[in-house]
């Protein structure tokens, strides 16, 4: 395949030309640099030996445990499910389908405060479900168990975001090309569907785990903030700074800060790369 | 037989894809699936592999039923038309998908990728991914994929559909190979002719989900059994002729009726069937092979590659209906298409204008039937009388008619069932083929249903809404009108024959297929013809603004002009014909007319289908048959031609 597209003529740097790339720094340098920068400046502050001691504080330990581990099971369980749901959706004809596929999308438009809220109504000690089952010794609210519960409902929509698109392209003769072959559904599924998900899959999980990772609001309302019990990273980071620690704070933003960008790198080299590939 | 579809059906909702197709295709042949698209063909593939569940009728593959089986057990190989090759398997890898399913062992499984590859020549490509593979490329793959794991039949929907055309023609030739090599039964279904005629053993040509014809491409082209394969494959001179004692009429020339011809003893009306390349056309004074056509002249030429294609005016038809090439509005002269591989020496003389005599060295003959009428009753006395007009017309036409009554509700079975049987009776002497039609449910829906299937010239109602003869179109009627694509006769008042028809030329969009149908109708008929054209007195959108003189000259004389070629579109259908302008308001000089002059047919065109509920064409038709009396036929304008 050659290039079809003329070769673009660099823009010429005229005073214009220089003016604009000077106001677009000014404009971004508060809004969206200096705020990260301002992280580590404080994060390190102390030096590495304080920022090293405050990390390996047990508090400090435990939230940054929690918060993978909720992290890692949210975006698993999400695999699973939101690939489900996509599937379904994607090529399934039924009653229900259209508000379904609305309702799905829902938590990312509704605060994730509110979602907290919806989930303390159901599970919770006088909630929906919650008053028949809490005395059965199911006891999701103010436990891990309801952070995961929170973060996979508030993470829901970016699974499917990821994977529906990919599954919505795959038409329906690839399934069926493998089905006159013999190809029973569940081998069709992971022979021939699951192999083009793959990057869908991916880059969902990703996603999942980041979001999850950085979860506030439902995670406050849900987890009760019990230190050592159910203090993620990001309630711990907010209850030093409510209570003045405000390098200890920093130190574990800072963590947060270096895992998400790490995870935003590889997504971004990952998506980046079939493209550059070509057809 | 490796493959037997018994009276198969599906629909889709209201629309029927397949309707009781039955086929066989026997071992190692390859049957190609001809049909436009909507035809069913696809479908009728995808219910033999089992991805699509048929309605009714069983399929049997290698003599056994296979309809409870779901695609896995039933041992096809598919080719999409999209190859659904798995992009992330390498060629080798989607080759053997099949034989890993079946649990083929290793060894095995290489040795038959490798001579698969040799087949289809990509040898050393197992390892490429199919995107890295051409179009073609990409193609063989998957027909060696389908082959790999030795299915007892291939389908293909259109495997060629997304090549481009040389790679096309190369890959028929290694498929065909493929397939004589292999020995598989091989069903392929396409819209191209040139492919099915490369390519198949025989070929079956599907048109709205019926079967209308098999056999080998070259009996199909050559000796079709019906008008509608006749036109489909190929172009087409398409004469209504007659046989009479021993010798085949058509227009002024005897000809000579071939061999296979009915054995007649009266007169038989008949469709001649001459191929543009039977048709000899030499210059004047030039000796000539075939039986004469008498004298013409050339039209139009185009030079096709090394085929002469020619339009050629022969007025010696005059009067003959020709089917086709369906005559064109204000066509003077009788026309016939020939194809021809002149000589050098003959280039310069077979120009645009040069008189040139004709023969024909082959031509085949089809039954007529003259027409087939669709009535609608529901058991009044309304329908009664629509009923017998259409008798008429039919007996006229020489027609066959099919009665089809429609019970809306539980309780009206029982009356349209004595009317159907009521009318069986009193017609079934004078029709011997006259067959009748109970359908529940709309009875809108179930009329257009039938017309679907697309084997009626023209659908009579005289089902006028529940209460006796309403004023204004019922609902039935009016969806009936609405999207309708064969011509509706709408009786609200019988008369004794079709002697006159006026043919209004004021309403719809260009009033031309109204022309050309009524034209016919009038032929087949022996009916005479008026056409009738009403200027709008005042400019639409000016009210009381004087119009320009010269405006009113102008359109007088486009008028005028217009007028003339519609006699003479009706004089070369041999219809006996004057025309008529009137000034007014279109509706009423329409009414007008048709009472003074007593005619027993008001034609009127009517918008493209689909039509908009409120157009002007709408308001007109209503308020003619709201206060016509007599026998109004709409005509649809012609729907695009093609698949």
């Amino acid at each position: 395949m050659t290039d079809t597209h003329p070769p673009v003529e660099p823009k010429r740097r005229t005073l214009a030309h220089r003016l604009t790339i000077g106001l677009l720094w000014t404009v971004l340098t508060p809004l969206l640099i200096l705020p990260i920068v301002a992280i580590f400046v404080f994060a390190g502050r102390g030096g590495w030996w304080s920022f090293w001691n405050t990390i390996l504080l047990p508090e400090a330990q435990f939230a940054l445990r929690l918060s993978l581990m909720i992290a890692l099971w949210t975006s698993l369980a999400n695999a699973v499910v939101g690939t489900f749901t996509a599937y379904v959706l994607s090529k399934h004809r039924f009653l229900g389908r259209g508000p379904l596929s609305i309702l799905v999308n829902l938590p990312v438009a509704i605060p994730t405060v509110v979602m907290g809220t919806s989930l303390i109504l159901l599970w919770g000690p006088i909630g929906l479900l919650g008053r028949y089952l809490v005395p059965l010794g199911f006891r999701p609210i103010f436990a891990p168990f309801g952070i995961f519960l929170a973060h996979v409902l508030v993470t829901f929509p970016y699974m499917l975001g990821a994977v529906k698109p990919v599954l919505d392209e795959l038409e329906i003769t690839y399934e069926e090309a493998a089905y006159t072959m013999g190809a029973g559904r569940f081998r069709t599924f992971v022979h021939v569907m699951l192999p083009a998900l793959k990057g869908g899959l991916f880059s969902g999980t990703l996603l999942t785990f980041a979001h999850s990772l950085g979860e506030f609001g439902a995670t406050a309302m849900v987890s009760g903030n019990l230190r050592m019990k159910t203090q993620t990273a990001p309630l711990f980071i907010f209850a030093q700074f409510e209570a003045g620690q405000i390098e200890t704070a920093n130190a574990v933003a800072a963590v947060l800060a270096v895992l998400s960008f790490s995870i935003f790198l590889f997504l971004l080299r990952f998506t980046s790369r079939p493209a550059r590939e070509g057809p | 037989m490796s493959i037997v579809l018994d009276h198969v059906s599906k629909r889709f909702g209201a629309h029927v894809a397949l309707d009781e197709v039955s086929l066989e295709v026997a071992d190692s042949e390859l049957f190609v699936l001809l049909g436009g698209s909507g035809s069913g063909k696809s479908t009728a593939l995808r219910i033999i592999a089992g991805l699509t569940r048929p309605d009714e009728g069983r399929i049997l593959l290698q003599g056994e039923r296979v309809d409870h089986l779901p695609p896995q057990k039933r041992g096809v190989g598919f080719v999409f038309q999209n190859y659904s090759l798995f992009q992330h398997m390498t060629v080798g890898r989607n080759i053997e998908f099949g034989m890993r399913i079946h649990k083929v062992p290793h060894a095995e499984r290489l040795r038959r990728r490798e001579e698969l590859l040799n087949l289809i020549g990509l040898e050393g490509m197992a390892d490429r991914l199919p995107r890295r593979l051409s179009g073609g490329q990409q193609q063989r793959v998957a027909v060696a994929r389908a082959l790999a794991y030795q299915p007892a039949v291939l389908l293909m929907d259109e495997p060629f559909g997304a090549l481009d055309v040389r790679t096309r023609s190369q890959l028929r030739r290694s498929l065909k190979e493929v397939q004589q090599k292999l020995k598989v039964t091989t069903i392929l279904v396409t819209h191209d002719q040139e492919e099915a005629f490369e390519l198949a053993d025989r070929i079956g040509i599907l048109e709205r989900g019926h079967l209308v014809e098999v056999g080998p491409p070259a009996s199909l082209y050559r000796r079709p059994k019906t008008e509608l394969v006749a036109r489909f494959l190929g172009d087409a001179n398409l004469l209504v002729g007659e046989i009479r004692g021993g010798r085949l009429h058509v227009g002024e020339s005897i000809l000579t009726l071939p061999a296979e011809a009915p054995q007649v003893t009266g007169s038989l009306e008949v469709k001649v069937l001459i191929r543009p390349e039977e048709l000899e056309v030499r210059p004047r004074g030039a000796s000539i092979d075939g039986k004469g056509l008498g004298l013409g002249k050339i039209l139009e030429t185009l030079q096709a590659g090394p085929v002469l294609r020619m339009k050629v005016g022969v007025p010696s038809l005059r009067g003959t209906p020709i089917l086709s090439p369906e005559p064109v509005f204000g066509q003077a002269e009788p026309t016939l298409i020939a194809h021809a591989l002149p000589e050098i020496g003959e280039l310069p003389v077979l120009v645009p204008g040069a008189p040139v005599q004709l023969a024909v060295r082959n031509l085949h003959v089809i039954p007529h039937e003259g027409g087939s009428l669709l009535v609608c009753i529901d058991g009044s006395e309304l329908a009664g009388r629509s009923l017998d007009f259409a008798a008429r017309v039919a007996a006229q036409m020489h027609g066959r008619m099919e009665i089809l009554g429609v019970a809306e509700k539980p309780n009206e079975e029982t009356r349209a069932r004595e009317g159907l049987s009521a009318a069986l009776q009193g017609y079934s002497s004078e029709f011997p083929s006259l067959k009748t039609r109970l359908r529940a449910g709309n009875a809108g829906d179930r009329i257009l249903e039938e017309l679907d299937r697309g084997v009626y010239d023209m659908v009579v109602l005289g089902c006028r809404g529940r209460h006796g003869p309403a004023r204004s179109m019922g609902s039935t009627t009016g969806k009936v009108v609405m999207q309708s694509r064969v011509p509706i006769l709408i009786v609200p008042e019988a008369r004794r024959s079709l002697k006159k028809i006026l043919i209004c030329m004021a309403s719809g969009v260009s009033g031309r297929s109204d022309v050309i149908f009524a034209g016919r109708l009038a032929g087949r008929a022996g009916a005479q013809a008026t056409l009738l054209h009403v200027m709008e007195g005042d400019q639409p959108g000016l009210p009381g603004a004087a119009p320009d003189p010269r405006t009113t000259e102008y359109l007088r004389e486009l008028t005028t002009e217009r007028l003339a070629r519609g006699i003479l579109t009706l004089k070369l259908m041999g219809v006996p014909s004057e025309m008529k302008v009137r000034q007014g308001v279109a509706a009423a000089e329409i009414l007008e007319e048709a009472r003074s002059g007593d005619y027993d047919l008001i034609a009127l065109g009517a918008l493209e289908p689909p039509r908009s509920e409120d157009s002007d064409g709408r308001a007109l038709i209503d308020v003619v048959l709201e206060h016509a009396r007599r026998p109004v036929l709409i005509v649809p304008a012609p729907q695009e031609k093609g698949t």
